[in-house]
């Protein structure tokens, strides 16, 4: 994470991208492809704000937090529009 | 059936028919409005053609050959005399009229353009991704692009505006186009420019849009009926094709013999009104088509849409056979898992049951104890119809029971009554969450109405005050299995939406529960076994708490009640009696707090706060630690206590409840007064433009919250002071501060005073000008003015105080009134939305697509059903256990 101050809101979850071989590691388990995951914009201000530069059909993967249900990760497929 | 499906679908196209098309699908050409001939026979190419199906028995459709019930009918068609616009449309049409140029017939963008609008849709249809939703919006695109510019860029000519009169009218500069025109303007458009106007060519044209030929759909789709006085009556969509069919005869006649123009133009007006309202009769801006007697025509559209459209009707919700409905009344002796069932409609319920080995001598005893029952008096369930191995249903009468009940033998199925035990599903309207239909256990009963525990109630929203519910008898064994383990009443004691009982004592049971444990309360020996007696209590009597007393030894209420309690509870906490206004030590000394150990109550009065829904700490703690079949038998078993102690004690309350002393009556009436000249000192200030604002606040707001603070102490006061009058003698009070049902609050404006009416959060101030009523005057704000009430609901109220209180009452009725509407209309979109989602066995949820929506069902996996109100874990009690227990 850099120093955009996007991350500096609580209320902004980590972003991660995630390489071929971690996303294989994290879908193979759901038993799903890529595209069967919840999307994200491209121009998805968080996406902007990450060191590496998102392209379509890249995985992101986001470490929320909640108070009551603590951490939990999702992932998002990102795409154009 | 199986013959009507010839071929296997692979894929469906939904596109605009062309007259090519609807003749292709035509059976027979329809050319008279007549439908009958004097003896009632269907005339050859008149509406009702035997080549379109036939809705008579008897009768051979011309086109399959197949009787009535086997044929849904063919279609036929009219041919139009003139062209006419499909209103529906009619958006479209302009839009392409606009985008492209009369003269060249094409879209008004250049070569480049549209090659750039094609690529794109292209891109979309080959990925297999490209939705309808995704190719529109580049349409539109292009669309909108075209129609901007002013020149066509093909043949350099200059663009006149096209405009649209809704519904069907066209105007270039004032003047008409015909349909005519527009479908010759339609069909000049070449086919390489139609993919980015949004039209596959190789599927449908534009010019489809405009009609030529009127398909008419089969005759079971439209069935005249025949009326009791034997006059046949044809369904509207019938009349109205006879409507299009007689203009359209006109309209021709009157062309061919070169009639004027005028005289033609307005028949094509008027055969187009009768297109547009055959499709849908409530298009804008035309009037509707009316039935002889003045009821508007139920044509097309309306067959489809809204709520009793055949969508939300007849596909999305069904007639169900195996159900039954009636009025609902309460037994306290039911167990919360048992729903009450009249013979009658036992009678008439059935369960198939297949017949084997074991059952076969029971079931042949059903047959004969219903045709010869040797105590007529007692339910035995019967058989309706048995049906043998071949799958032919035998009817049982009187005539042929002896016979077939011999025959009976393994691998015949019988539908059978309904009987004790029998799980059944029981819902009532409107069901809001998924308590509102649960599994029960019939019991059969005298009488005509549905019985149920009252602790149910709450989560059916149920009351007795006329309420009907429908009983649906579920019919195989798996379903009776799932309805059994995942849907019965004990199941549904706790609350998916808050993680605590939403079943648990109420009313009656709260009072009587209370009564028996409240203070020193004691029963002797009779009592004590009387009271035990309902609750089917087989041990010994417990030690007496105090065997010396007089009389004989004496049981206390508490002891009675621990009979119900787990050995290993241990619970401590205050009652709902618990003043909070008082000490821990006075509240200790008057018995308001309840202290369990070891399954004993050894202080405290059960009430509310123990054995209530939402809040009861007992009932809560058994239906978490104990499982459901605890739960269960603790509410049963409560209602049974209750109901006991109650005989014992008796309950009354009446008007005199509200009594209270001369003395507390003059001291609320001082504290009145001395509020109302506390409200008059602040006005004067106001008046006087003294008064301090408040940080935030106008002067006029500051005299608003301080008036209504002092008039809202001053009714809390009164209030005070008539609870003092209003002792633990008092069943009102009892049942108020028990959490049984009613509040102090009630009860201080029943005896005490009323207190401020509001409008708005407001006190009143609507009315005539710079005042509510003529009988203050101008500009007076002070207290009674501004719909203070001083009087209590048993002195009365005075005219003017009866006014407000009637303002700020329908204020209540309103709102009620709009938000009951309002939320359902959210909660039909919310449940719309979120109907396909389930969570999968691996945790996740997914929709019927099977994208995923959330990674771990609420973030979490935590089961809110199971949850202590919404925590996973009762971290309170784990501390408390780990410190040793208490």
């Amino acid at each position: 994470m850099n120093n955009n101050a996007l991350w500096l809101n609580k209320l902004v979850p980590k972003h991660v991208l995630l390489d071929d071989s971690e996303i294989e590691k994290r879908l193979k388990p759901l038993q799903i492809e890529k595209t069967q995951l919840p999307k994200i914009f491209l121009k998805d201000p968080a996406l902007k704000a990450l060191d590496q530069e998102a392209k379509p059909g890249d995985v992101v993967e986001i470490h929320r937090f909640d108070d009551h249900a603590g951490t939990s990760l999702a992932y998002r497929l990102v795409v154009e529009e | 059936m199986r013959e009507m499906i010839p071929k296997k679908i692979a894929k469906i196209d939904f596109a605009l028919m062309g007259p090519k098309e609807i003749r292709k699908l035509s059976a027979t050409k329809v050319i008279t409005a007549d439908t009958y001939d004097d003896d009632g026979f269907p005339i050859p190419m008149g509406l009702m053609d035997l080549h379109m199906g036939v809705i008579e028995p008897g009768l051979r459709c011309k086109t399959s050959g197949r009787k009535m019930d086997e044929d849904p009918g063919h279609f036929g068609h009219i041919d139009l005399a003139m062209p006419v616009i499909h209103a529906g449309y009619s958006k479209t049409m302009k839009d392409l009229l606009n985008a492209t140029h009369p003269s060249s017939g094409r879209i008004m963008l250049t070569q480049d353009r549209i090659d750039h609008y094609n690529v794109q849709i292209q891109m979309l249809i080959d990925s297999e991704a490209g939705t309808t939703v995704k190719i529109g919006g580049i349409t539109r695109r292009a669309i909108r692009e075209a129609v901007k510019s002013k020149t066509c860029p093909h043949c350099g000519e200059e663009k006149i505006k096209v405009t649209l009169d809704k519904p069907t009218t066209f105007r270039e500069e004032g003047r008409k186009l015909t349909p005519k025109e527009i479908r010759s303007r339609m069909e000049k458009i070449p086919d390489s420019d139609l993919l980015c106007l949004g039209f596959n060519p190789k599927i449908t044209r534009p010019e489809n849009m405009i009609l030529t030929v009127l398909s008419v759909p089969p005759v079971p789709m439209r069935p005249s009926i025949t009326l009791e006085s034997g006059e046949r009556s044809e369904d509207d969509l019938t009349h109205k094709l006879v409507d299009v069919l007689r203009i359209n005869q006109r309209l021709r006649e009157n062309r061919d013999a070169g009639a004027p123009q005028l005289i033609v133009e307005d028949l094509w007006e008027l055969l187009q009104y009768h297109i547009t309202t055959y499709f849908d009769n409530q298009t804008a801006g035309i009037p509707t088509a009316r039935h002889r007697s003045g009821r508007p025509l139920k044509t097309i559209v309306q067959r489809l849409k809204g709520k009793e459209g055949r969508f939300r009707s007849n596909l999305s919700g069904k007639r169900v056979n195996f159900s039954a409905r009636t009025v609902i009344t309460p037994d306290p002796y039911l167990s919360i898992n048992q729903v009450g069932v009249p013979e009658l409609a036992a009678r008439e319920l059935t369960v198939p049951v297949r017949i084997n080995i074991h059952n076969l001598a029971f079931m042949r005893n059903l047959i004969k104890e219903n045709f010869d029952p040797s105590d007529p008096e007692q339910y035995i369930p019967g058989i309706n119809y048995m049906i043998r191995p071949d799958s032919r249903r035998v009817k049982l009468t009187d005539e042929n029971w002896e016979f077939n009940h011999e025959r009976l033998e393994p691998g015949f199925i019988v539908e059978r009554h309904l009987m004790d035990g029998d799980i059944v599903l029981f819902n009532r309207q409107p069901s809001l969450h998924r308590m509102s239909m649960m599994a029960h256990e019939v019991r059969i009963m005298k009488g005509k109405t549905f019985r149920i525990n009252l602790c149910v109630c709450p989560p059916y929203n149920a009351d007795f005050d006329g309420d009907e519910m429908n009983l649906h008898v579920v019919q195989s064994e798996e379903a009776r299995a799932e309805a059994r383990i995942l849907m019965r009443v004990q199941e549904h004691i706790r609350s998916p939406r808050f993680g605590g009982a939403v079943i648990g004592a109420i009313h009656d049971h709260i009072t009587g529960m209370f009564l028996l444990t409240h203070g020193e309360a004691s029963y002797d020996r009779d009592q004590t076994v009387r009271i035990l007696s309902r609750v089917e209590y087989k041990k010994d009597l417990p030690k007496p708490e105090y065997p010396k007393a007089k009389g004989g030894p004496r049981w206390s209420g508490r002891q009675i009640f621990s009979v119900l309690l787990p050995d290993d509870m241990n619970l401590k906490y205050n009652a709902s009696v618990y003043f909070a206004e008082r000490t821990l030590e006075e509240n200790t000394k008057l018995d308001m707090i309840v202290e369990i150990v070891n399954g004993q109550m050894i202080r405290g009065p059960v009430d509310g706060n123990s054995i209530s829904a939402f809040k009861g700490r007992i009932l809560e703690d058994i239906s978490r630690l104990k499982g459901s079949d605890a739960a269960r038998d603790f509410i049963d078993k409560v209602t049974r206590l209750a109901v006991g102690a109650l005989m014992e004690t008796g309950c009354t309350t009446g008007i005199d409840d509200a009594d209270v002393p001369k003395d507390a009556l003059t001291q609320i009436t001082v504290a009145q007064i001395d509020a109302v000249k506390e409200v008059d000192k602040l006005v004067n200030a106001y008046n006087k433009g003294k008064l301090q604002p408040r940080p935030g606040r106008s002067v006029e707001e500051t005299l608003e919250v301080e008036v209504m603070g002092i008039l809202g102490r001053v009714r809390d006061k009164s209030g005070e002071i008539a609870g003092w009058h209003l002792g633990m003698d008092n069943f009102a009070v009892i049942m108020a501060r028990s959490g049984a049902r009613g509040s102090m609050l009630n009860l201080s404006q029943m005896a005490g005073s009323i207190g401020q009416q509001a409008v708005r959060g407001e006190r009143i101030s609507r009315g005539y000008e710079k005042r509510t009523l003529s009988h203050f005057n101008q500009g007076d704000l002070g207290a009674d003015a501004k719909g203070f009430v001083r009087s209590s609901y048993k002195k009365g109220l005075t005219p003017t105080e009866y006014f407000f209180h009637s303002m700020g009452g329908r204020e209540g009725l309103v709102d009620t009134a709009v938000r009951t509407s309002r939320s359902g209309y959210m909660q039909r979109r919310l449940i719309n939305a979120l109907e396909d989602l389930r969570v999968k066995y691996d945790g996740t949820v997914r929709n019927t697509a099977n994208t995923v929506v959330q990674f771990t069902y609420g973030e979490d996996s935590i089961d809110p059903t199971k949850s202590k109100f919404g925590n996973a874990i009762d971290i309170d009690r784990l501390i408390e256990d780990a410190k040793g227990g208490k």
